[in-house]
């Protein structure tokens, strides 16, 4: 077993295989070698926590992906955002704990765990405007004066069909 | 008549006493009821009784209406307290929220999956694809516009009308591609070029210099713009060339395009739409390259490139038309670092005229009778991979497979004719008996794909399914354990309806084997 700290001193006990989904805590507890020692996370709360190794132990005992997968794929532009549908009941959650999870999976590097994260959102943006976005997820228009020039040239464009 | 003595009185159950500033001022009263209903005024006792009660009320009257206006001023400034302390969550929550905090290639990361997903990413269609999201704020459009592997893939499908802006379009989304290679795909169809299809391909040759795949559907016009462009014929990073002709049924494509010809990258080309390919039709680097794939009229033209590509590694050759123009060549033609070959149609035909030492794969459709053997014969190549279509079923798939010990992945369309017995010959070279060893093929085999089409009992399922578990199930055996390639992979398409056995060997994937079957 293995003791996790997190980030509001909560600790968790996992297996050793569940907790070893994440490429971050495979690679502390190997660094450590066979200790009794807990391991911090001072990026994850404990409500975050749960829900990853929640994660992590229905997962449990799958492939993992390949270390150079992320290179290969980098900047091929094909991909999909099809989630199973336990990933799906999963993810469902608010969309401040949707980006802690994403944020989570991603320190952690948990590569499965992120990609649902990132589809989950990515669903949420296609087909929208970008007011529409904007209003989803609490972004401000910020841009500065020459992008929102270049912008309005570009929406000049658009509405020329 | 006088009116009724105090004790018949009821009382109202307010049980406050008063206060000094008439907080309290309503405590027990008689019933008024009944003096409302008379005129006669009320007896002494009870009159004493009702001015205590108007002075009380008199008193809380007074209260409530300085009382009031103070609760509502009250109300007032909570709800405005609430608005504000409501507006201040929200922005303190819009401060923390973590979609801020997301690094760029998080941010990229989603991107890549919502681009990915679409079903079209035309550069033109503003309202789609990369320019929204380059729209929301600035982190996403600076993250979207240095992320230049965004703007490489320029992809132009065809359209009855340009918008009127979509050269300047086309121009920014290159220009944010900076100097990265990039991959175009663009397809005009139908006569009469416009202007615009002209200034918009026009543009793309001006960048031609950083193609790297280049997959255009043009008509015979466009096809001559782009063989008068000196900076294409020059075009030094592109490597795969897709070139697909949209000609009118029938036409013929005159003169020379000398298109690529000095494009020192290119090494795979896709040809399709071309009625004929020559030297004397097409200009290209045909020394060079290493993968041709391409669709036209008559297999004898085909050789006729093939004579140039002797670098060839991968080559998918179709026609439709039989051998008419000129008498077959007598020499062979020997393809010494070819690995796969796939011919359809009537370039099975070039077959007969071909040596290919080092070809690992093999896909033919309705060879002649005993075209493969002798071809095989001839290579004395080590097959690994065979694809065979036979329509209808002959025994030179059996003697193809004699002559193949290595193959791996053997994949058979298959039409069964009408009571022969060549498929059920075909299961029982393949079945795995382990006391006869030598008397089974493909001993290498772990994939094996059949589509069957069969009428009657002719897919002999008992004996298929025999076959498959004689080359699942042999762990018993220790001179299979030697011998044997244990199957990984079964795939059947056939036209039968579900039978029993097909149970049996669908339940063969929870012990491990991929094997899937599907009903036609």
């Amino acid at each position: 077993m293995v003791t996790l700290v997190t980030s509001d001193n909560e600790k968790f006990t996992a297996d050793k295989e569940v907790a070893e989904r994440s490429v971050l805590i495979k690679n502390m507890l190997e660094d450590v070698g066979e200790s009794d020692q807990p391991i911090p996370l001072p990026n994850v709360s404990s409500s975050v926590l749960k829900k990853v190794l929640e994660y992590c132990e229905h997962h449990r005992g799958e492939p993992l992906p390949a270390a150079d997968a992320d290179t290969t794929q980098d900047d091929t532009r094909k991909r999909t955002t099809d989630i199973s549908e336990w990933d799906q009941k999963f993810i469902t959650v608010d969309q401040e704990m949707l980006f802690e999870i994403i944020l989570a999976a991603n320190y952690l590097d948990i590569k499965s765990l992120l990609d649902v994260g990132c589809k989950t959102v990515a669903n949420m943006i296609k087909g929208k405007t970008p007011e529409e976005i904007r209003k989803l997820f609490n972004i401000v228009n910020d841009f500065t004066p020459e992008e929102e020039a270049q912008i309005k040239k570009e929406n000049e464009w658009a509405e020329d069909r | 008549m006088s009116s009724s003595s105090t004790q018949n009185y009821n009382y109202s159950s307010d049980s406050r006493t008063n206060g000094s500033d008439g907080r309290y001022a309503s405590r027990n009263h008689p019933n008024i009821t009944p003096h409302l209903l008379t005129n006669i005024p009320p007896s002494d006792n009870d009159a004493q009784l009702f001015l205590e009660v108007l002075r009380n009320f008199t008193v809380q009257e007074a209260f409530l209406q300085k009382e009031i206006p103070f609760l509502e001023a009250t109300l007032t400034r909570r709800r405005a307290e609430l608005l504000q302390a409501q507006e201040v969550i929200r922005q303190h929550k819009l401060a923390l929220s973590p979609v801020r905090r997301l690094p760029t290639e998080l941010l990229v990361e989603i991107f890549l999956h919502v681009l990915g997903s679409e079903d079209s990413e035309d550069v033109l269609e503003l309202s789609r694809g990369l320019w929204p999201l380059s729209q929301v704020c600035g982190s996403w459009r600076s993250a979207i516009l240095d992320h230049t592997p965004f703007w490489t893939t320029v992809y132009l499908p065809w359209r009855r009308q340009y918008p009127q802006y979509a050269v300047h379009i086309l121009s920014l989304f290159l220009e944010r591609s900076r100097s990265k290679p990039i991959i175009v795909d663009f397809t005009c169809r139908g006569r009469g070029t416009s202007d615009f299809t002209r200034a918009i391909l026009g543009v793309l040759m001006s960048q031609s210099n950083r193609w790297e795949t280049c997959r255009l559907t043009i008509p015979v016009e466009l096809l001559a713009d782009l063989a008068d462009s000196r900076v294409v014929r020059r075009a030094d990073t592109i490597r795969h060339l897709d070139l697909s002709l949209d000609l009118p049924f029938g036409s013929p494509v005159a003169g020379l395009y000398d298109i690529f010809a000095e494009a020192g990258a290119l090494r795979s080309i896709k040809l399709s739409g071309f009625p004929n390919i020559s030297p004397t039709t097409l200009r290209l680097p045909w020394s060079q390259l290493t993968r041709y794939q391409a669709t036209q009229d008559f297999p004898e033209l085909h050789l006729t490139i093939l004579r140039l590509t002797s670098s060839l590694e991968e080559c998918s050759l179709e026609s439709s038309r039989p051998w008419h123009r000129v008498p077959p060549p007598t020499d062979v033609l020997h393809l010494p670092k070819l690995r796969r070959l796939n011919l359809e149609g009537t370039a099975v035909l070039l077959l007969q005229f071909l040596t290919t030492p080092n070809l690992r794969s093999l896909g033919v459709d309705n060879p002649e009778e005993g075209r493969i053997q002798s071809f095989l014969a001839r290579s004395n190549c080590r097959l690994q991979g065979l694809e065979i279509e036979s329509t209808p079923m002959g025994s030179d798939v059996l003697d193809a497979l004699r002559r193949t010990p290595d193959l791996v992945k053997l994949v058979l369309n298959l039409a069964l004719p009408r009571n022969s017995t060549v498929f059920k010959e075909l299961l029982t070279a393949l079945k795995y008996v382990p006391d006869k060893p030598e008397e089974c093929k493909l001993l290498h085999l772990k994939e094996l794909h059949l589509s069957v089409y069969h009428s009657g009992d002719g897919l002999c399922a008992n004996e298929l399914a025999a076959m498959i578990m004689s080359r699942w199930r042999f762990s018993g055996h220790p001179t299979a354990q030697k011998d044997l390639a244990r199957l990984k992979c079964f795939t059947l398409e056939t036209n039968s309806y579900w039978l029993p056995v097909f149970d049996t060997l669908k339940e063969l994937n929870h012990e491990g084997l991929d094997t899937f079957i599907k009903l036609r």
